[in-house]
């Protein structure tokens, strides 16, 4: 996930709630052509912002999935223009994530803090974040160790394979979030416990407040001229 | 205790009375009746062998078990002085802090500045304490605050929980074989904090295998056989409990190749794991690779083992049937959990084995015949690396790769290990890699030394050369 992080990121709120407001704008335009206005829009103020490489990296992994469901669409339907507005939606996804995607987790965290939010939310964010390149990265593993106990990928070794891939895989899941939750419970972590100190404050900058106002006159662009 | 500066508390750290533990009402009692006594300023050692209570003591004194996993406690835990019985680990680790086993999934952000300084923001100090305290112990336990959790090594992040738990300040610390995964260097940089941490009045608990080579620097020792705790009056006690472990040197010369590196290099994660490395594997040789964290020792394995494709160089494997290569080449990883994965001790052995006969010997060979029916998940870390090494045996392969073998291993469990890869190495001229930090492995089971320095072969020789590497770390170190 390190490598979709920029340098400067905006407030972690800030881009929380944008994307959630683009990701809801861009679908309410999703059968129009303004959709490509707004795509180009974001394209323009993600280059000045510092966020283009991680909508670059976003792009492709959603572009495949929009094709490969677009092409469904088209296939059932017999019609090309639900099927674009489907891979307009799923590019959508790329495109209003990336601000929330170019944040480090620990920023989201320490704003949380400094907010007085709930720390089940921060707990919640905390696991999951952390969760899903775990085990990614053990999924590699738990292949690797097949491997090495002589198991192959293969339809013939189908059960051998239930038990050597989905076995480890939920043992490891289940193992991985209780360690996870022994860890941060014997470091004091407590959802109980009110006070928690803060150790790199997150400030909102000027910079922040020129992309709040920018993305809004996007939308409001988009809304008039599109 | 009065001698200590600035720490005058007359309570006792750590004071267990009558404590028992069973998993379920029907299980039988996994610890019995412990009492315990440990006070400011000591060091104490608490040794046994594999899946007889270590990690359960441990874990029932900082409040995991019976609070997070469930289980029947029975007894009294205090800290500081106070009863803590019925506090949950959160409201526990104000008095104690735990290191626990398998640091990588204790590990929760990305950066290790961010990852040390998680414990001290819940335990509320300030921005100016915090930036001191990971700055402090970052530099004692060589960290480097900007680099990524994600890319580390075993060892570092064994070091990088360690340093988070340091940093929180509590003066009880509790540790689950803190030493398993560090390099030589690494332990004794450790070993020296935690005297410092004593001689300010800390009181300290280590689950530890390795006993001889941290005994001359602890106070106290312990044992624990069948759920029982025997504190010795004489901590030399202990000694008694440990086996000799025998070396296994030889001379003579290995001729055949088998796999054959040619300036083989491997970049990992935009990092270089390995660079430009030359190496030849001879058929029937004990290979033991040896260097500090991070050095590139498990990546030279996979690459090895054909679990990693180099980025650069050759990799020529001579006699070994491509399509049978991972019928014939067995690895064993550092993390056993993987690699298990069948409802039966016994099918586990069985799924892969190469006849009821071979079996039948691994299981005698391994001490394994009392747990057969049990599930491999439910045995303790020692016992299911014993496992692992055991079911690729049975695979009765030609090069066995071992990564960290010696890892929550006693020294009963590794005389075991040992014996049946030296006598295959004998009778059947089994090839055995192994990478290792354990000094005991290293110098009884090799017939060459690969000594790996930053993804680079720096020196390759006899097995007087593993003396070397363990003097050299030594003395760079003072």
């Amino acid at each position: 996930m390190e490598t979709f992080h920029v340098k400067k990121p905006i407030y972690p709120l800030v881009s929380f709630l944008f994307s959630i407001i683009i990701f809801a704008f861009g679908l309410f335009l999703a059968k129009e052509i303004a959709l490509i206005y707004l795509f180009l829009g974001l394209t323009l103020l993600y280059s000045a912002f510092g966020h283009l490489k991680t909508l670059l990296k976003l792009l492709p992994p959603f572009a495949l999935i929009g094709l490969l469901v677009g092409s469904g669409v088209w296939l059932t339907s017999g019609d090309y223009l639900p099927a674009i507005q489907t891979f307009g939606r799923i590019l959508l996804l790329a495109f209003s994530s990336t601000p929330m995607v170019g944040t480090p987790p620990i920023n989201l965290l320490r704003v949380f803090a400094q907010w007085g939010f709930p720390k089940v939310l921060s707990l919640g964010v905390l696991i999951t974040l952390r969760f899903i390149p775990l085990l990614i990265a053990e999924m590699k593993q738990i292949v690797h160790a097949m491997k090495t106990r002589g198991i192959r990928f293969g339809v013939k070794e189908r059960r051998t394979l239930y038990r050597g891939f989905m076995i480890p895989l939920l043992i490891r899941i289940v193992g991985m979030s209780d360690t996870m939750a022994i860890s941060v419970e014997t470091r004091g972590f407590s959802v109980e416990e009110k006070k928690q100190s803060v150790y790199r404050r997150i400030r909102f900058s000027l910079r922040d407040f020129i992309y709040t106002i920018l993305t809004i006159l996007l939308m409001i662009g988009v809304l008039i001229y599109g | 205790m009065d001698k200590i500066k600035g720490f005058a508390k007359k309570s006792s750290a750590i004071e267990l009375c009558n404590l028992s533990f069973r998993f379920a009402n029907e299980s039988p009692p996994v610890l019995k009746n412990i009492n315990l006594t440990l006070q400011y300023g000591e060091i104490m050692v608490l040794g046994g062998l594999s899946g007889e209570g270590k990690s359960t003591l441990v874990s029932m004194i900082s409040g995991i078990l019976p609070h997070m996993m469930g289980g029947i406690a029975e007894g009294q835990v205090h800290l500081d002085g106070q009863d803590v019985t019925n506090l949950k680990p959160g409201e526990r680790s104000r008095y104690l802090g735990s290191v626990l086993q398998n640091a990588e999934n204790q590990i929760i952000h990305q950066k290790v500045e961010d990852e040390l300084a998680f414990g001290c923001e819940n335990r509320n100090f300030s921005p100016e304490i915090i930036e001191e305290e990971i700055h402090e112990k970052a530099g004692l336990l060589h960290l480097n605050l900007s680099s990524q959790t994600r890319k580390l090594s075993g060892g570092e992040m064994q070091r990088v929980i360690t340093a988070a738990i340091l940093c929180m300040k509590q003066r009880i610390l509790l540790f689950d074989e803190p030493f398993a995964h560090l390099d030589f260097d690494g332990m004794k940089t450790l070993l020296s904090l935690l005297n410092r941490l004593k001689n300010k009045g800390y009181a300290i608990l280590i689950v530890e295998h390795r006993i001889e080579e941290i005994f001359d620097q602890v106070d106290r020792t312990a044992w624990l056989e069948q759920g029982n705790l025997e504190v010795f009056e004489e901590k030399k006690e202990i000694l008694k409990h440990l086996p000799v472990f025998q070396t296994y040197r030889r001379t003579g010369q290995f001729l055949n190749p088998l796999i054959v590196f040619q300036n083989v290099t491997m970049e990992l994660d935009r990092h270089e794991a390995l660079n430009d490395v030359d190496l030849t594997l001879y058929h029937g040789e004990r290979l033991m690779i040896l260097g500090d964290n991070g050095s590139g020792k498990t990546t030279l394995l996979k690459v090895m083992g054909r679990l990693l494709k180099p980025t650069g160089g050759r990799v020529c494997v001579k006699g070994i049937n491509e399509k049978e290569w991972f019928n014939q080449v067995g690895m064993i990883f550092q993390n056993p959990n993987y690699q298990l994965f069948m409802p039966t001790v016994y099918e586990e052995i069985a799924l892969k084995g190469k006849g009821e006969k071979l079996i039948r010997e691994i299981i005698e060979a391994f001490q394994l015949k009392e747990l057969l029916d049990r599930h491999p998940q439910s045995l303790s870390e020692g016992q299911k690396r014993r496992l692992t090494i055991a079911a690729v045996m049975a695979m009765d392969p030609e090069i066995v790769l071992l990564d960290e073998p010696t890892v929550g291993q006693d020294g009963r469990g590794l005389e075991m290990i040992a014996e049946y890869l030296l006598k295959q190495n004998r009778e059947k001229q089994i090839t055995i890699v192994t990478a290792t930090h354990d000094q005991r492995w290293a110098k009884s089971m090799a017939d060459r030394i690969l000594w790996i320095k930053d993804g680079s072969v720096h020196k390759v020789g006899n097995a007087a050369l593993g003396d070397n590497f363990f003097r050299q770390t030594e003395k760079n170190r003072e």
